[in-house]
């Protein structure tokens, strides 16, 4: 297997804050990589330094060979990166189905011209675009909401919409933040399904979560960030049992400061 | 029945065209008809405005500047330089939408208030140069005599089918992924970025497209009143636009051509009130605020209660 997503040393700075102190994560073509940590270790600021967000200050971001970083976010997802957000951001006043077809923008051939016109391009791509759309919502579950408006439907699908926007770019890499926060367990298990029907489609998936339940079903390799760093890495089983990440989760145990005060 | 209102909910925007068409037929007298051409003339600045207020949430408060722009470059051309009147009608447009590129550059930065600031300084630079470049312009005296490309009842159905090809346009735009990015933009913009859509690029789409419509609007403005003065291109103007789209429910195509004609012909229709015209036009348009959105048309037939149609990939 070969690399697809390499960071490699990356900081990212907020004044005197280092938010992304040179951490260091591969994702090889075609597995399911954890990234976990407690809240504030910075996992979504890697996240958006990947995804073009945030330039970061040092280090390289490595995606199929070619260095991105620097790359402004929708060139990024053009080269086959896509992912989700932790706070749903679908657009409120669009149909599910017009969500989806969001995500199909950067792979769309039309220009201004086109659909002024109403060219046979134009027509040919819509009535395969719509296909690829039912396809995808098949896929997810969606298909029977397709009509409804963003407003309309519960938390959980829209969490799950926002894949199946993703998915729409046909991307290599899926980065998925926080997939699992605040859906129940049902949800949270039809999720689980899911995300393992996109893997093994062939495309790679960087999973961001701090519940531990959801990583580890499905991720081959984890990386735990605490602070900005990097503390461990490996099987799931390797990081829970290191004391560095227990130290992470739970604390010393011995002479906290914050305790006594 | 759900059959019938649906066809007629489709091609609504056709029925108010044909009405609107017929109009010549029952002999309107002379400032009527030239009441309701000017009404034509402002739907087309009022399409603008959807696609750019309306899709793409950019609002722009110097759109007076941008009719301006593609009136004067038609009058200048025509009369000073001996261009035909059919050429000028192409340039004009290209000009403005040079024009709005430029305009569009600081939207890239400036969000909210701080854009719309910026756009009124933009149709009050372009006043005030109008004014002071009296060798080209006339300035304050104007520029008069200049020749139209059609006269009388001609120009009125020119004008006619031109709106309504740029109303099919601003349909369609609102139908393609493109009307999506824009509203995505509107919606969330950090989030379109980041899902693909380059920002920059179709905010600089939807300022060109919209300042070519201003500029057709300007030429037919020309062509109207013969007469061009810089008084015609004050910020009042550019807010009476704002006005007509926000009345015609910002997003709606059909909604906004039919509060362009009568947000112009309510002023006129009042005028036998003499002294309390402007404080009755006043209180309809407050009434009519209260009462929101009774003329987006889409929100009327979906009171109509039938299903909505997201048919949006035809």
């Amino acid at each position: 297997m070969s690399s697809l997503l390499k960071v490699d040393k990356a900081v990212k700075r907020f004044g005197g804050i280092t938010a992304v102190d040179g951490v260091e994560l591969e994702v090889k073509e075609g597995q399911v990589v954890g990234l976990i940590g407690p809240n504030g270790s910075g996992k979504t600021t890697v996240l958006n330094v990947i995804t073009g967000v945030y330039k970061p200050e040092e280090g390289k971001i490595i995606f199929n060979g070619e260095e991105i970083q620097g790359m402004a976010p929708h060139t990024i997802v053009e080269k086959g990166i896509g992912r989700t957000f932790q706070n749903i951001r679908l657009i409120n006043s669009q149909t599910v189905f017009d969500n989806v077809w969001l995500g199909h923008h950067v792979n769309s051939k039309l220009n201004i011209f086109d659909i002024i016109l109403k060219t046979r391009r134009e027509k040919e791509e819509l009535k395969q675009v719509r296909e690829e759309i039912e396809e995808v919502l098949d896929f997810i579950g969606l298909l029977s909401i397709k009509d409804e408006y963003i407003g309309n439907i519960p938390y959980g699908q829209k969490k799950i919409l926002e894949i199946g926007r993703a998915l729409m770019a046909k991307p290599k890499l899926l980065l998925l933040d926080e997939p699992a926060a605040g859906l129940n367990n049902t949800e949270s298990r039809e999720l689980v399904q899911i995300v393992k029907k996109i893997n093994q489609k062939g495309i790679s998936i960087l999973l961001i979560e701090h519940e531990m339940e959801f990583v580890q079903g499905l991720a081959e390799r984890v990386y735990v960030l605490d602070h900005g760093k990097k503390i461990a890495e490996g099987t799931f089983a390797e990081c829970t049992n290191n004391p560095l990440v227990i130290e992470a989760y739970l604390g010393t145990g011995r002479g906290d400061k914050n305790a006594e005060n | 029945m759900n059959k019938a209102l649906k066809i007629l909910k489709d091609n609504f925007i056709y029925l108010a065209f044909i009405v609107v068409g017929l109009l010549p037929v029952f002999g309107l007298p002379n400032y009527q008809f030239y009441i309701v051409e000017r009404g034509m003339q402002n739907a087309l600045v009022v399409l603008s405005l959807v696609i750019l207020l309306g899709f793409t949430g950019q609002l722009s408060l110097g759109h007076a500047g941008l009719v301006a722009v593609g009136a004067y470059f038609y009058a200048i051309t025509v009369k000073n330089y001996g261009f035909s009147p059919w050429i000028s009608l192409i340039l004009a447009p290209v000009v403005t939408g040079l024009v709005g590129m430029l305009l569009a550059i600081p939207s890239f930065k400036l969000r909210g208030p701080f854009l719309v600031v910026n756009t009124i300084a933009f149709g009050e630079i372009v006043r005030i140069l109008i004014l002071n470049a009296v060798d080209f312009t006339g300035g304050p005296f104007g520029l008069k005599g200049i020749k139209p490309l059609f006269s009388g009842v001609y120009l009125y159905y020119f004008m006619l089918v031109v709106v309504l090809i740029f109303a099919i346009v601003t349909l369609r735009i609102n139908k393609s992924h493109i009307g999506l990015a824009f509203k995505a933009i509107r919606d969330d913009e950090v989030a379109a970025e980041i899902i693909g859509v380059d920002v920059k690029k179709y905010k600089l789409l939807s300022f060109v497209i919209s300042s070519i419509f201003a500029g057709v609007s300007g030429v037919f403005f020309a062509n109207l009143t013969g007469y061009l003065n810089p008084d015609s291109f004050t910020f009042e103007i550019s807010s009476t636009y704002l006005l007509m789209v926000v009345m015609g429910g910002m997003t709606s195509t059909t909604g906004g051509f039919l509060s362009a004609l009568l947000v112009t012909a309510l002023p006129e229709v009042l005028r036998f009130l003499a002294d309390y015209r402007m404080v009755i036009y006043g209180l309809i348009l407050l009434i009519y605020i209260r009462f929101y959105k009774v003329l987006d048309i889409k929100k009327i037939f979906s009171k109509l209660n039938f299903k909505k149609s997201s048919e949006v990939v035809e």
